[in-house]
């Protein structure tokens, strides 16, 4: 058996059936198309902003993008990591070597495709915008408040996630058609700014991160060497006599899976994006060459020079990106025995939000603000996102544990005291995600002396870059 | 022909005698020749599996001969599940060995599990799959080109009723209509040993029809073997050609459902089964 046999399949699952069998796909696809156009476009124009304009600003429409982006692959979460998977594969005979193959093929692909978006987004701000990111931020806000509504939909009007991706799909694809209609027109591009600021707010993989990671590629390579049986990455079963139809119940508290999936989504998926967005912003920078500047050759030598450090930078700065996302998921997999169905599906879409959110620091750091205000900025984003999280789970919960969906598995004797099990599983959660959020923001805060060192060297590097910048005659 | 297993009963208000039918040995002898060493179609000897603190098997031993079809049957949490999970290779026993067809599961998995077909107790399956890619991926898993099987699955789709449905999301069907779905992955890839866990949960009775005329059709005519779990007592004494009862995670009866009501000294088979538990043992 072929490890593309199983990956096609689980490719059709994930990525294949969903955009192009569903009305919602056709229109997330063509918005993908038309925002890509749009921000494209708009980045090649020079003309100021009218208050119209501003409203259709390909920077609002790129973090919309990014925020359906992120809608969409929590909605539609990879396959992978998840207990059932298990179950649906390997009683056939089926190797670890072709399932782990499949996973990495399969995650890449829906990242992949998911984040183009947010590759775009990146590299178009990487150009330098910095109101754009207060865009990407309300974006954000958008996309927790569409979260919050999905789950209040889908429970209080029975509401389908397919009618909730088609509903929101329309809303989008009538904006990005509203936007190429009346025009997108960005201020002009300023490629070096952000190139100067990127050097110096590299952070650098912290401890965690790193270890995590290590330990994630280590896994990696036991599985693709398949040096593992399937037995070393079952999930464990464990007995739930009190429950109807008994049997036993698996849950998945498989450590190298874990350490896995981990890698799966704190290593390859931002390492991705960043090399599709470098790839769009090297791209970006010689079609500048070509079609706009007038500046001569070394421009484009700079340029694409800069997109490769971009590129680099990327790679290091996507690690403390992944590491928030990754400790939730991490979280995630090794609670999500513990979790009833709806809790664990947040939490692991939640993980996903987080990623985007990291996304906004970013770009923020991309964008030149202040260190003081970055310093702030990311402090409250670590308490408010950890607010967030905990009313998004808590609230789920309380709907969940009217229906009785909330519950501690294997639990006998808990089944007469459902408000219990709806503190222990909210509280479960919210530990999670204050470990997961909390912890990675305010440690790259305060405890990393790189990414310090970075912040203060900010205003050193702004004044380098406008020195730089006024001299090729481009707008700082 | 029968040991007497008393000693595996607590002692109780009524006294159950309890027998374990060792006629297989005369059957082993009469066995096609080559089918393999041992004559089994499942071997399962001295299995044990342990959840945490919870012994959940202890020492079950199960042999299944081709041709048959083995009802598996037990209170909730007696072990059922965590059996046949063990024998679909889905889970690794503490102690204990498990040969399909004489291959060792453990050493040989992947030509052993090519030789079983598994419906799981809960429909695990890609949702965003159509009935038909899924069960296109259930042959392709096995290395089985889809032309060559097109036909077969053609006809268990209308035999099931699923013919208006194979080009539907399976995230859209119903609980009865996955269970037949997984019926169908499980038939197309042609098993010579059918591990069914509690298959016929939710299928409408045209469908519970459907199923046990092909796992009929299947033990008689391909001479594979099924060991199926259920509750349903009435289905298992008309479906299954022997029981196994299963209680705290030991094997306290085995043989044929005339067999076992003969032994609890009851008319049918669930008086029989609620004698065997209630007596004790295990």
């Amino acid at each position: 058996m072929s490890w593309r046999t199983l990956t096609r399949y689980v490719l059709l699952n994930d990525v294949v059936n969903p955009l192009f069998r569903t009305t919602s796909g056709y229109l997330l696809v063509a918005s993908l198309i038309l925002a890509t156009i749009a921000m494209l476009a708009g980045g090649f124009s020079h003309e100021p902003l009218t208050p119209l304009h501003r409203l259709f600003d390909p920077w609002l429409l790129a973090s919309a993008m990014t925020a359906i982006g992120g809608l969409v692959v929590m909605l539609i979460p990879p396959y992978s990591a998840r207990p059932a998977t298990y179950e649906v594969i390997f009683h056939h005979p089926v190797t670890v070597r072709s399932y782990a193959a499949s996973l990495i093929t399969s995650n890449v692909a829906v990242l992949t495709l998911f984040n183009i978006p947010a590759a775009v987004l990146i590299s178009m701000l990487a150009l330098g915008s910095p109101p754009a990111a207060l865009g990407i931020i309300n974006a954000i806000v958008a996309l927790i408040v569409f979260t919050l509504l999905a789950a209040f939909l889908k429970r209080a009007a029975g509401a389908s996630a397919d009618t909730l991706l088609r509903t929101i799909g329309g809303v989008v694809a009538a904006y990005t058609a509203a936007s190429i209609v009346l025009g997108a027109p960005n201020p002009a591009a300023w490629p070096l700014l952000p190139y100067a600021y990127s050097i110096t707010a590299a952070p650098g993989p912290w401890l965690l991160v790193g270890a995590a990671e290590t330990c994630g590629m280590i896994a990696l390579i036991l599985l693709v060497s398949g040096r593992l049986s399937p037995y070393d990455i079952a999930p464990m079963a464990s007995p739930a006599p009190a429950r109807a139809g008994g049997g036993s119940r698996l849950s998945f508290r498989s450590p190298r899976l874990v350490l896995y999936s981990f890698f799966t989504y704190s290593l390859v998926g931002p390492r991705v994006v960043a090399l599709v967005a470098a790839s769009c912003v090297a791209a970006y920078a010689a079609a500048h060459y070509l079609l706009v500047s007038s500046s001569g050759g070394w421009l484009l030598a700079v340029s694409i020079a800069g997109a490769l450090l971009y590129y680099v930078l990327m790679i290091f700065v996507s690690s403390d990106v992944a590491s928030a996302a990754g400790s939730i998921w991490f979280f995630r997999v090794y609670l999500a025995g513990r979790l009833t169905p709806l809790v664990d599906a947040l939490a692991s879409r939640y993980a996903l939000a987080v990623f985007y959110c990291c996304l906004v620091n970013l770009c923020l750091l991309l964008g030149g603000v202040p260190a003081g205000a970055l310093l702030l900025y990311m402090f409250c984003s670590a308490v408010y996102s950890l607010l967030a999280g905990y009313i998004i789970v808590v609230a789920a919960c309380h709907i969940a544990s009217k229906e009785g969906d909330v519950g501690v598995r294997g639990g006998a004797g808990m089944e007469g005291a459902p408000y219990i099990r709806f503190w222990l599983d909210g509280l479960v959660v919210a530990a999670a995600l204050g470990m997961g959020l909390g912890v990675p923001f305010l440690a790259s805060a305060l405890a990393n002396p790189l990414w310090l060192g970075g912040v203060a060297a900010l205003p050193v590097a702004r004044w380098l870059a406008e020195k730089v910048s006024s001299s090729f005659d481009v707008l700082v | 022909m029968y040991i007497l297993a008393a000693a595996l009963v607590k002692p109780s208000p009524t006294p159950v005698h309890i027998y374990i039918n060792t006629s297989i040995d005369a059957w082993v002898s009469a066995r096609k020749p080559g089918l393999n060493s041992s004559g089994y179609a499942l071997e399962a000897v001295g299995l044990v599996k342990s959840y945490g603190d919870v012994l959940a098997l202890r020492g079950l031993t199960l042999r299944v001969r081709p041709g048959e079809i083995y009802g598996l049957i037990g209170p909730n949490g007696a072990g059922k599940t965590t059996t046949l999970k063990i024998v679909a290779g889905l889970l690794r026993p503490d102690a204990g060995s498990v040969r399909i067809y004489g291959i060792d599961l453990m050493a040989r998995r992947y030509e052993a599990l090519r030789l079983i077909g598994y419906v799981p107790e809960n429909p695990y399956v890609f949702r965003n799959l159509t009935v038909t890619q899924f069960i296109r991926m259930a042959a392709a898993l096995r290395g089985i080109n889809w032309h060559d099987v097109r036909g077969e699955a053609e006809r268990l789709l209308e035999v099931f009723g699923l013919q208006r449905k194979k080009d539907v999301e399976l995230k859209k069907l119903s609980r009865g209509m996955l269970q037949k779905t997984l019926a169908i992955a499980c038939f197309i890839v042609n098993p010579k040993l059918m591990v069914m866990d509690e298959p016929m949960a939710g299928m409408d009775p045209e469908a519970q029809h459907a199923f046990k005329e092909e796992v009929r059709r299947m033990t008689r005519e391909e001479e594979a073997a099924a060991v199926v779990s259920s509750h349903i007592l009435d289905m298992v004494e008309r479906f299954c050609t022997r029981v196994g009862l299963i209680k705290n995670g030991r094997l306290i009866f085995e043989g044929s459902v005339e067999e076992l009501k003969e032994a609890a000294a009851a008319g049918t088979l669930e008086d029989a089964f609620l004698r065997l538990i209630r007596g004790g043992g295990g």
